[in-house]
C-alpha cells in the first residue's frame, strides 16, 4: 500500500509544466528516432495494412478517370496544417499527372496559393509536366463560398486568371459541370461548401482531404455519397503516399508523412497514458475519501 | 430610414438569390452582379483589415502609457507588414522553383541516422525567404503548440466521473490509438485491430450524431434566414439609429 500511495503521490505532483516538458522531450526524441530504419519499416508495414476505406475510395475514383479529364484542385489551407495537407496535394498531383489528367489549381486561401504553387511546380518539374499544357495555376480566388457558387455558372469569371491562360484543355470548360472532379484539400469549411454548392446543386463529383480534427464532420457526406472519398489528417496523407507510390517506397527511406506518423503515434500514446494516470489518481482519491468517511 | 433601407436591401437581395435557385434563367444576370459585388466587398475587407492593423499598432507604439515591450511588438508588426508588402510588390508572389537540389546530411557525430532531402530551391525572395523560411515555420510553430495544450487538457478533463464521461474518454482513447500505427501494433498482442473499431466509431456512431447536428443546423439556418428576410432579425444592422 505504501508503494501505491508513493506512486499516486508522484502522479499528484504532475503539473501543467511537467506535462509540457514531457511532451516536448517525447516529441523531440520521437522526431529523431522516426529516421531509424527499423521504425520506418514497422510504420510502413502497419500503415500499408490499415489503409482507410475512405482513402481507398477517393484514390480508386481518381484512378478510374479517363486520360485527359479536367479536374479542379483547390488547396485551401495555411502553413499551420502543411504537414497534414501538403502530402495529400502532392499525392493528388502525382496521381493526376501520372494519369495524364489536366489540372486547374486554385486556392480559396491567400496563403494556400503560395503553398499550392510550390507543390505543383515541384511535382510538375519532377514529372516533366508543363504549365498551360498539363496544368493551369488559377492562384488565389477571392470570395469563398460565393466564388464556389460562381464556378457553377461560369468557371472563368469565378477564376479570373483562367482568362489569361491559353491552355488547350480549357477551351471545352465553361462551368464546373464540365469538370470530372473537384478535389479540395481543406483546413476550413471549403470542402463542405464544395459539397453543398457544386455537389448538391450542380452535380459535380467532389472528393478531397482535410485535417484530422475536421474529419468527423465530413463522414455524413461520405456515407451519403455526396463526398466520394476523403484523405483525413496525417493518416490520410500516409494512405495516399502508400497507395500512389506502392512498391516504389524504399523501406529504409520512407516518405516524410510516414516518418511523421511515428511522432504522432508516440504523442497519441502519451496522451492516452496521461488519461490513464489522471483516472488512477481520481479513483484513488475517491477511495481515500470513502475510507475516511467509514473511519 | 437608416434602419429601414438596409432591411429592405437585405430582403430584396435574399429573395433574388432564392429565386435564382428556382428560376436561374430569369434572375441569372442580376444575381451574377450581386455575387460580383460580394467578391469586391470581400476584397475591400482585406484593405480595411490592413488599415485597421496599421492604425491600432501605430496608436499603441506612439502612446506613452503602453509598456515598452508592447510598443516594440507593435513596431515589429508595422515593419513586417510594410516590408512584406514592398518585397511582394517588387518580386511578385509567384514562386520560382528552379531545380531539385538534394543535400544529404549524414553527420556521424551528432545524428548518425538523419538523412535530409531538400527537394526544391526557390529563387524568389518573397516566396523563398519570407513565405517559406519565415512565415511557414512561425505559423507551424504556433499551431504545434496545440499538442501541448491538448495533452494538458486531456490530463485534466478526461476523468470518468460518470457513465457519459467514461464513454467519452474511451471513445477518445480508441480513436487516438486507432488512427496511428502504434495502436494496431500494441493491440495485435490481444488479437484486436483497433483501427477497425476506430473506423466503426467514426463512420457509424459519429456520422449518425453529426448528421443530426447538421440537419438541426440546416433548419436553424432556414429559420434565421427567414427572420432576416422578413426584417424580424435586425442584429446585423447594429443598434444605432
Amino acid at each position: 500500500m505504501g508503494l501505491v500511495s508513493a506512486i499516486i503521490g508522484l502522479f499528484r505532483k504532475i503539473t501543467r509544466r511537467t506535462i509540457f516538458l514531457i511532451v516536448a522531450l517525447t516529441l523531440s526524441f520521437s522526431i529523431i528516432f522516426s529516421n531509424v530504419a527499423f521504425i520506418q519499416k514497422i510504420n510502413l508495414y502497419i500503415l500499408s495494412k490499415s489503409i482507410s476505406w475512405t482513402s481507398e475510395k477517393a484514390y480508386n475514383y481518381i484512378e478510374s478517370l479517363p486520360e485527359g479529364s479536367v479536374v479542379l484542385l483547390s488547396a485551401d489551407y495555411a502553413p499551420s496544417t502543411k504537414v497534414e495537407n501538403d502530402p495529400v496535394v502532392q499525392g493528388f498531383l502525382i496521381q493526376a499527372f501520372r494519369k495524364n489528367l489536366k489540372v486547374i489549381a486554385i486556392s480559396l486561401w491567400p496563403d494556400g496559393a503560395v503553398l499550392l504553387e510550390n507543390n505543383i511546380k515541384a511535382v510538375a518539374l519532377k514529372m516533366n509536366k508543363k504549365e498551360d499544357e498539363d496544368y493551369v495555376i488559377g492562384g488565389y480566388v477571392v470570395g469563398g463560398s460565393v466564388a464556389i457558387e460562381k464556378m457553377g455558372i461560369n468557371l472563368k469569371t469565378a477564376i479570373p486568371l483562367l482568362k489569361h491562360s491559353n491552355a488547350e484543355f480549357l477551351k471545352n470548360i465553361r462551368t464546373a459541370k464540365d469538370l470530372k472532379l473537384v478535389f479540395c484539400v481543406a483546413a476550413g469549411d471549403s470542402l463542405q461548401s464544395y459539397v453543398k454548392i457544386l455537389g448538391a446543386r450542380y452535380g459535380v463529383n467532389i472528393s478531397g482531404g482535410c485535417t484530422a480534427v475536421m474529419a468527423a464532420e465530413m463522414y455524413p457526406y461520405i456515407m451519403s455519397n455526396q463526398l466520394i472519398g476523403l484523405f483525413a489528417g496525417l493518416k490520410g496523407a500516409c494512405d495516399y503516399q502508400i497507395l500512389e507510390l506502392k512498391d516504389q517506397i524504399d523501406p529504409n527511406n520512407v516518405p516524410e508523412s510516414v516518418k511523421n506518423m511515428f511522432a504522432q503515434s508516440i504523442i497519441h500514446l502519451l496522451i492516452v497514458i496521461f488519461i490513464i494516470i489522471a483516472n488512477v489518481v481520481y479513483f484513488y482519491e475517491r477511495y481515500e475519501i470513502k475510507r475516511k468517511i467509514k473511519k | 430610414m437608416k434602419r429601414e433601407l438596409p432591411l429592405f436591401i437585405t430582403a430584396i437581395t435574399g429573395i433574388l438569390i432564392i429565386l435564382n435557385f428556382v428560376f436561374p434563367e430569369l434572375t441569372g444576370g442580376i444575381t451574377e452582379t450581386l455575387r460580383d459585388w460580394t467578391i469586391m466587398i470581400a476584397s475591400f475587407a482585406i484593405l480595411l483589415g490592413i488599415l485597421n492593423l496599421i492604425i491600432v499598432n501605430l496608436r499603441k507604439s506612439l502612446e506613452p502609457i503602453t509598456h515598452l515591450e508592447d510598443r516594440i511588438f507593435s513596431i515589429i508588426v508595422i515593419l513586417s507588414l510594410v516590408l512584406t508588402t514592398i518585397i511582394g510588390l517588387i518580386y511578385g508572389i509567384k514562386s520560382n522553383i528552379q531545380s531539385f537540389v538534394v543535400f544529404k546530411i549524414n553527420n556521424d557525430y551528432i545524428f548518425p541516422l538523419i538523412e535530409t532531402e531538400f527537394l526544391k530551391r526557390d529563387t524568389n525572395i518573397f516566396t523563398g525567404v519570407i513565405f517559406n523560411s519565415v512565415y511557414t515555420p512561425l505559423n507551424s510553430a504556433t499551431f504545434s503548440l496545440l499538442a501541448f495544450f491538448i495533452a494538458s487538457a486531456a490530463y485534466r478533463a478526461f476523468r470518468a466521473k460518470n457513465f457519459e464521461a467514461l464513454i467519452l474518454l474511451l471513445s477518445a482513447a480508441i480513436i487516438m490509438l486507432g488512427r496511428v500505427p502504434i495502436g494496431d501494433y500494441i493491440f495485435s498482442i490481444f488479437g484486436i485491430k483497433i483501427s477497425l473499431i476506430s473506423d466503426y466509431i467514426i463512420s457509424v456512431l459519429n456520422a449518425a450524431a453529426q448528421r443530426a447536428i447538421l440537419i438541426a443546423i440546416g433548419i436553424g439556418t432556414i429559420i434565421i434566414s427567414l427572420k432576416l428576410l422578413f426584417g424580424v432579425e435586425k442584429s446585423h444592422i447594429g443598434k444605432g439609429d
